[in-house]
């Protein structure tokens, strides 16, 4: 299973070997997922019912969430201790933050210097200021000081105090004026998981035919992939699409469901056009006094134009 | 089924019988009505649809092509392969039912194991569709009971 990536770049939609996320499954692929998961822990509902249990060895994966649903009470949920907990994570990441930013800037401020005293520029500066005496004191100890501050602030607790006071806040953490970087690291918000609902409302539901001729090719170890652009419900590849040609172009009937036999001829012909070949595939339904019963399987047929004629 | 359906049947089958023999060479021709006709073994009952047996001129696309190591040895090319084909006419409709019956009632190729269906090496059956139009073109598709290989890839 390998889904479908759509999420594309303007300047090169047809290219869709540079597709990247966000991933769109089938509804077929969507319900096996879930399908697998219910498999798994035993749990026998209506659904099932009509679901040929072979898989139970599998591992199950997925859960249907809505999205948007899911998103605000996971936002609801948090108690206040959370917002808390989240807001004083946020305001230590942001303060490391600044320390680092300073700490580079004096760092640059000091090699600049250094640059400008081997290039001889440097002592220009304070000749100038050395004809009035009080500006040059007043300037190196301030300088200093800055510098002083903020070695302090690399080492212990209090530096933060004091790198608030030089980034010229009036109340030190208050939180009320601090600023927030707004890109946020979710990782630290991963701790409250999500509330998943019990049992999921939203469970795609596939035409039958079709979600069983998709399970017993996906058990068969073929890859399945949206149909459209050769004009049937799935192409089927024998691997990694990326690695092999599809095989198959796949369509799905009811076992009693009518076929014109132009659709059977068009989809020879289209398939040998493109080295495949056009499958019709369908649960098959038996008399119960035929002689297996048992044999409640998935039923293929593939179709190649006969190279003449 | 009806005599006026079998007889629309047969007349289906006597088109493409003589495009299958005037056009494209086959010999060696059968018509199929009954089980008999395929199986001696088996019961009178009829076939779901009348079928031929033929040989084409040349072998059909074969998805394990037994003569392969043949080829080596004689310069002589082995006679084709018989073939079963089913007549059917462009506007009719069938459904999987259908093309499930006319292959159950096909005898199992050589050198596939009894019964093995589950096996993926078995031999799998196959069918010459030949689809007539109103105009009496006959176009003509393999059809293969099972997942089949198209031959090209």
């Amino acid at each position: 299973m390998c889904g479908t990536l759509f999420g594309t770049l303007p300047q090169a939609q047809q290219q869709n070997i540079f597709l990247g996320l966000p991933l769109e499954l089938m509804r077929e692929e969507a319900r096996l997922l879930v399908d697998q998961r219910e498999l798994q822990w035993g749990k026998k509902n209506i659904i099932l019912d009509w679901i040929a249990g072979s898989n139970r060895s599998l591992k199950g994966v997925a859960t249907i969430v809505e999205d948007s649903l899911a998103h605000r009470d996971a936002v609801k949920a948090l108690s206040e201790t959370d917002k808390a907990d989240i807001l004083s994570l946020k305001i230590q990441e942001q303060d490391k933050l600044m320390l680092a930013n300073r700490e580079e800037s004096i760092k640059r401020k000091e090699a600049a210097i250094e640059n400008a005293k081997a290039s001889g520029k440097w002592k220009t500066k304070p000749a100038r200021a050395s004809e009035s005496s009080i500006d040059k004191s007043k300037e190196t100890p301030l300088f200093e000081s800055t510098l002083d501050a903020i070695v302090d602030g690399v080492g212990g607790e209090g530096g933060r105090e004091e790198l608030a006071s030089t980034a010229q806040r009036t109340s030190a953490d208050d939180g009320s004026q601090r600023q927030y970087v707004i890109p946020m690291a979710s990782s630290a918000i991963g701790l409250h998981s999500l509330r998943l609902p019990r049992e999921a409302e939203n469970i795609p539901s596939p035409p039958d035919a079709r979600y069983q001729v998709y399970k017993y090719l996906q058990s068969l170890g073929y890859f399945m992939s949206p149909g459209l652009r050769f004009g049937c419900q799935f192409v089927a590849y024998p691997g990694d699409p990326l690695r092999f040609h599809s095989h198959f172009l796949v369509k799905s009937l009811q076992w009693d469901e009518e076929l014109s036999m132009l659709d059977l001829v068009g989809g020879g012909r289209l398939g040998t056009g493109v080295k495949k070949a056009w499958m019709m595939a369908g649960l098959e339904q038996r008399d119960i006094e035929a002689d297996r019963p048992e044999s409640h399987g998935v039923r293929t047929f593939c179709v190649e134009w006969a190279g003449f004629g | 089924m009806t005599t006026a359906e079998t007889s629309d049947l047969l007349n289906l089958r006597s088109v493409v019988l003589s495009n299958l023999q005037h056009q494209h060479y086959w010999t060696d021709i059968k018509l199929l009505d009954t089980q008999v006709d395929i199986d001696e073994n088996t019961q009178n009952d009829p076939l779901p649809r009348p079928m031929i047996y033929g040989r084409p001129p040349e072998q059909l696309y074969n998805p394990e092509p037994a003569s392969s190591t043949n080829e080596a040895s004689s310069s002589e090319k082995p006679p084709a392969d018989k073939e079963y084909v089913l007549p059917v006419h462009l506007t009719e409709k069938l459904t999987l039912r259908t093309w499930a019956s006319v292959f159950d009632n096909l005898p199992t190729p050589s050198g596939a194991a009894e019964g093995g269906e589950g096996g993926g090496d078995a031999k799998k059956k196959r069918i010459v569709v030949a689809v007539v139009s109103g105009d009496s073109t006959v176009v003509y598709y393999i059809m293969h009971d099972g997942i089949v290989k198209p031959r090209q890839n």
